[in-house]
């Protein structure tokens, strides 16, 4: 009989180690609070990516397309020269023609200005 | 990362995304494991404050080892156990040099349980068991606790408590013919009838 009782002494002590087991023991939320917080103040920062140089703007089409000419400086000068040629197409010189009467120096007419004079003049001397 | 996403994941796997950066792993283990830990720890030590500090205590000894933990397929990061399992002790020898009783209080079933009677039945049968693990000496009740309720084996608990495996059996088995000695006179009050 002594054996009989420890046997089920036995079985009732694996029965509670199981219902000890299987029993979730509540924790007071506040104590999951400080253990989360103890875990977040103490959670490694992930390394990040090599930082990129000062303030550098995405360029835009326009500066790649300034870059792809030769730069700011190229591009103002293409201005420049474009703007003159436009200019000089649709003024006519007379400024230019009155500053060479002044200082004694032949005036054509600003109406025909002939740049290639052609063969006339060599044909009546002969 | 989305909570249902990580659920499956093992405590190792979680360990590794918490070192890593990842805020929902760590609200996680801390779900999982502070639980389990703070159960721990009032089995040993008797009084809910105590085990609350060395609970947190302990968890924060994982945090600390994550970024170097590599997984390992144990219940629990080596180093982790053995500091929760080292402070308890120390804790509880102090309580004792100020003449405490480690008796006052025991831990609480969560809400949930099935039926009234029978977890009034249960509350009562943890209550015995708690009681009589709190008469045990310091060490034996530790290797109880640890093989019998946690589901250590014998070679985890001797490499936590630092003895040797077969020291680990001994305790063990003189911790076990101590409790049913301690739970003998109560068996009917228990529940557990002539019959059963």
């Amino acid at each position: 009989m002594g054996k009989g009782i420890k046997m089920t002494q036995s079985d009732d002590l694996e029965h509670l180690f199981a219902a000890a087991r299987a029993t979730p023991v509540a924790a007071p939320d506040a104590f999951l609070a400080r253990v989360l917080d103890d875990a977040l103040r103490e959670q490694p920062v992930p390394a990040k990516a090599p930082p990129r140089r000062a303030a550098a703007p995405s360029p835009g089409l326009w500066t790649r397309l300034v870059a792809a000419v030769g730069g700011a400086a190229a591009m103002a000068g293409i201005s420049s020269a474009a703007m003159a040629g436009l200019v000089l197409g649709y003024v006519q010189p007379d400024p230019l023609f009155s500053l060479a009467g002044d200082y004694g120096l032949a005036t054509p007419s600003s109406d025909s200005f002939d740049l290639l004079p052609g063969y006339d003049s060599l044909l009546a001397e002969e | 990362m989305p909570r249902d996403t990580l659920s499956p994941l093992s405590d190792d796997a979680l360990l590794v995304l918490y070192a890593n950066g990842d805020r929902e792993a760590a609200r996680l283990l801390t779900g999982r494991l502070a639980p389990r830990v703070l159960a721990y720890a009032w089995r040993v030590l008797g009084d809910r404050a105590e085990a609350e500090d060395i609970a947190q205590e302990a968890m924060l000894r994982l945090w600390r080892i994550a970024p170097d933990w590599r997984g390992g397929g144990a219940q629990f990061p080596p180093g982790f156990s053995r500091g929760a399992t080292n402070l308890a002790p120390d804790r509880l020898r102090r309580r004792q040099g100020r003449g405490a009783d480690p008796l006052d209080e025991a831990p609480e079933a969560a809400d949930g349980q099935p039926g009234a009677l029978q977890a009034m039945i249960e509350a009562d049968r943890m209550a015995a068991l708690n009681m009589a693990l709190a008469q045990l000496p310091e060490r034996q009740r530790q290797a109880v606790v640890l093989r019998h309720i946690e589901g250590l084996s014998n070679p985890e608990i001797a490499e936590i408590l630092s003895i040797g495996v077969e020291a680990v059996e001994s305790l063990t088995a003189r911790g076990k013919r101590a409790l049913a000695a301690a739970l003998a006179g109560r068996r009917e009050e228990l529940g557990y009838g002539e019959g059963d």
